[in-house]
């Protein structure tokens, strides 16, 4: 019997209690750099725009529509790509350290730099992957909203941006539920290929992905309560969420373990009545 | 609880009102680990919903009144 997502947060409150310090010190780093990479950015954008007043005069600064088009586009693409990949390699190490805290094994704070010292090129692989799809996916929506303040916001394009913002919302929805555990599977097995983490990931997702959009749409509360709160909330919220998806998969694996083990084979190596390799190569 | 007295405290400071009712409801929130809050989760619970409200209600209508420079 799979388990209520309300029964699985619960244990990850339980998990998380007592362990608050260390996992909200996880989160402080996360937020600590994105904290450094805002007041970077924002002086960064006061000397641009400081600069091209005293070269094309006051009150033109700020005029985004002057700027040299592609190349901003490509430097804010390769900022942002070093950025969202220096927070995800964090968030794995936050991945490890939970999931050590959940499975009673050691853990402490030096977890948190795990995925740049253990294989960080599968690491850096599997972000690469996630972040193309993503990439790929918004490329419809970048291009109708370029076209859109080019052409001067048609009613007609503005129809189309707004489908194509829905069409790269639900494409990393279904992303999501079908490749969500990709991480923790790499975080748990490091020695693992990335290819097997998401081929892995969506076979346990198979008649999970309801519980887990469930999941997603019952921390919404909470994240506007952050939003309320200036982002400090997500100190203590972030660790939550993350424990909260251990818990899901960790559920998931146990409920493979119990599903129809044959009599001479050892229980846990067994998927939907097959040995649990062979199905995950499959 | 603290955070849901200190956001009724400063409800008359309306984004600090926020804040602390957005947290001190947070915290009663990752607090339960039954089926059923403890008292001072609870009155925690409470009272910062109660600060959150009034620092709403407070930023409301300072801002209808023109307290923010008088733009409204």
């Amino acid at each position: 019997m799979k388990t209520s997502i309300s029964e699985l947060k619960r244990r990850s409150r339980r998990t998380l209690s007592g362990n608050y310090n260390l996992a909200v010190g996880g989160a402080a780093i996360i937020g600590a750099i994105l904290v450094v990479v805002y007041i970077c950015l924002v002086f960064m954008i006061i000397s641009v725009v400081i600069k091209r007043e005293i070269e094309m005069g006051p009150g033109l600064g700020w005029d985004i529509t002057t700027m040299e088009k592609p190349s901003f586009y490509i430097v804010s693409l390769v900022v942002g790509f070093v950025i969202v990949l220096f927070i995800s390699f964090f968030q794995f190490g936050l991945f490890r350290m939970l999931l050590h805290m959940t499975t009673h094994q050691p853990f402490s704070l030096r977890d948190m730099v795990f995925a740049f010292s253990k294989r960080p090129s599968r690491f850096l692989g599997l972000f690469a992957i996630c972040y193309g799809v993503g990439l790929v996916l918004s490329i419809p929506y970048s291009v109708l909203r370029y076209v859109s303040s080019a052409t001067g916001h048609m009613p007609v394009i503005v129809v189309l941006e707004i489908l194509m913002y829905l069409l790269l919302l639900v494409g990393s929805i279904v992303f999501r539920l079908n490749y969500g555990l990709a991480g923790i599977l790499l975080v748990e097995r490091p020695e693992k290929t990335v290819i097997s983490c998401f081929r892995e990931s969506r076979l346990l997702m198979k008649k999970n992905k309801g519980r887990m959009f469930y999941m997603m749409l019952s921390f919404i509360g909470m994240l506007l309560l952050v939003m309320g709160s200036f982002g400090i909330g997500m100190l203590w919220v972030l660790p939550y969420i993350t424990e909260t998806n251990i818990q899901f998969y960790l559920d998931i694996r146990a409920g493979i373990v119990l599903e129809d083990p044959p009599a001479r084979e050892p229980a846990s190596t067994y998927l939907n009545g097959k040995p649990y390799e062979s199905a995950v190569d499959d | 609880m603290i955070m849901g007295i200190l956001g009724i405290v400063t409800t008359c400071c309306c984004f600090i009102g926020v804040i602390f009712g957005c947290l001190g409801t947070i915290f009663a929130l990752i607090s339960k680990k039954g089926e059923r809050f403890k008292n001072t989760a609870l009155a925690g619970l409470i009272l910062s919903i109660i600060a959150l409200v009034l620092a709403v209600v407070v930023g409301i209508l300072m801002l209808s009144s023109g307290a923010y420079g008088g733009i409204y």
